[in-house]
């Protein structure tokens, strides 16, 4: 329980931080670390415009989306000292599945509203999630091996670092972490969140005919996502040291921090991908994800 | 620690298969330079000072540093910065690039297995058999004699990766093999190219077609 509160804290500072670390590399003053919640707050006082040609998916998509997330950040263990509110064994698959359930529907709500420019969105967004899903199902799938535990709360319990298969688990694994987060939240390099015109944009078309109180549950959400992930990134890096609990709560905040920050830099310094590669860049990180779970097949002997 | 070298260099050659900027390739060449130093540090047992001063000279220096300059030199001098700006550059999508690496290495762990000799390490040689059929693979499908040179170079990467792979000290002859051919391609190659761009202010290896004597 202990990491989804500390998760629903750092995802209050996650938006602004992001938006301040940017302002600050292209030198310009920013807006405070409060700004995105100042506007989430002015949307949640608003009331809902469904468009008549909508269904009930457009309407509920935004809260089932919002409620996954909220029940995939309860799995999360706090590193290796407690589990999380909820866990049983293959508890990961489901982690993995609510993720992906949010983004079916918002997907879908999407579709539902009939406009091109939304369909396009969802067709891209459906896109690089079917390419980038095996990457997390690898990372889990090493973690499965190298520990034999099926259990998210298990599995970071009983991870060390003995063997040389492990730090290239915590390495590569931090790695594609950090591009997997980006890529499911829709940034840079495969997606502009700033961008204002539709044909580049991939997550905030998808979500044009969303206002009021069902745009600032899609801004919690993103918020919540990042988040999560940084929960993770988190997660594997704390379970290196055996620390008191009080300095393993601050690093692990602390992480979720340099997460924001390390995003914000690098959507100052990158460039955002042209559509036709975005795909393969991917891809790559799937590849990347294949390539070390075959590295540590043969390292564990299990080939 | 050699596995995550290992890894390293296997990533390397997934970043070759979307690579479009003749920069990022060269630094690609110039990491897995310094990546197979280390691995051979780490993955060869018996090393006397000679051969470590070999391998660093024929790894870090060459492949690591000289080459690279070398070829971001060529490519300055001959204003090629990115092999899109040139017409059917390349006959293959990096998308499908990605998937024939994934299928080559998936493939070559499992015959690499099916070996079951206790004297090949499995990670080594399912590497560099990657590397050089995913070099043949690039030098096939591109056009641009650049990057026929630094294909040819990521084959070479994985023939020494391949050495490594079989026993626990290097020949000094295949090493010396190794940097003759390294002098003969980049040099001769370099040389090649820089008349060839002269003449023809095109890269694309179909400016041969019109040679004459």
């Amino acid at each position: 329980m202990l990491s989804s509160i500390l998760i629903l804290i750092c995802a209050i500072v996650f938006p602004g931080l992001i938006a301040v670390t940017k302002a600050k590399f292209s030198g310009r003053r920013g807006p405070s670390v409060w700004q995105p919640w100042y506007d989430i707050f002015r949307l949640l006082k608003k009331g809902s415009i469904f468009s008549t040609t909508t269904s009930i998916i457009f309407q509920v998509a935004p809260v089932i989306n919002i409620l996954v997330l909220i029940i995939a950040a309860l799995f999360i263990p706090f590193t290796n000292k407690y589990a999380g509110f909820i866990h049983f064994e293959g508890d990961f698959l489901l982690f993995i599945y609510l993720l992906a359930l949010g983004k079916f529907f918002i997907i879908i709500s999407a579709l539902d509203v009939g406009s091109g420019f939304e369909g396009m969105g969802a067709n891209r967004e459906a896109l690089f999630s079917m390419l980038i899903e095996p990457a997390i199902f690898m990372i889990m799938a090493a973690l499965v091996l190298l520990t034999g535990q099926s259990s998210l709360a298990e599995m970071f319990t009983t991870f060390n670092l003995d063997s040389s298969s492990s730090i290239l688990f915590v390495v590569l694994s931090c790695y594609i972490l950090l591009q997997f987060s980006l890529i499911e939240s829709s940034r840079l390099p495969i997606d502009d969140p700033k961008t204002h015109l539709e044909l580049t944009m991939i997550h905030e078309v998808m979500v044009l005919d969303n206002s009021g109180f069902d745009m600032a549950l899609v801004g919690i959400g993103n918020a919540l996502k990042f988040s999560i992930f940084g929960g993770i990134i988190a997660n594997v890096v704390l379970i290196l040291w055996e620390l008191p609990l009080w300095q393993e709560v601050l690093i692990f905040i602390l992480i979720e921090i340099i997460f924001a920050i390390t995003i914000g830099v690098l959507e100052s310094f990158r460039a955002r991908l042209k559509m036709i590669y975005n795909s393969q860049f991917v891809l790559t990180i799937s590849g990347i994800a294949v390539v070390m779970f075959l590295m540590i097949l043969l390292l564990e002997n299990h080939l | 620690m050699d596995s995550l070298f290992i890894l390293l260099f296997a990533v390397s050659i997934l970043y070759f298969s979307i690579s479009v900027n003749i920069k990022r390739y060269i630094f690609l060449l110039g990491f897995q330079g310094i990546l197979l130093f280390l691995i051979a540090l780490i993955g060869l047992d018996e090393l006397s000072y000679f051969n470590i001063g070999f391998i660093a000279v024929e790894t870090l220096v060459f492949k690591g540093i000289l080459i690279p300059v070398y070829l971001l030199n060529i490519s300055k001098r001959n204003k090629i910065t990115n092999i899109n700006n040139f017409k059917n550059h390349r006959k293959m999508k990096g998308f499908y690039l990605i998937i024939a690496t994934i299928s080559v290495f998936i493939i070559t762990i499992i015959l690499g297995n099916l070996l079951k000799n206790d004297f090949i390490k499995i990670k080594y040689l399912s590497t560099a058999i990657t590397a050089v059929i995913m070099g043949l693979i690039f030098i096939v499908i591109n056009k641009t004699i650049t990057i026929h040179i630094i294909s040819f170079i990521v084959i070479e990467n994985g023939v020494f990766l391949m050495a490594l792979a079989v026993g626990n000290e290097m020949p000094f002859l295949i090493n010396t093999a190794i940097l003759l051919d390294l002098f003969v391609s980049v040099l001769v190659l370099g040389i090649f190219f820089n008349k060839l761009t002269y003449h023809f202010h095109d890269d694309s290896s179909d400016v041969l077609s019109s040679l004459k004597d």
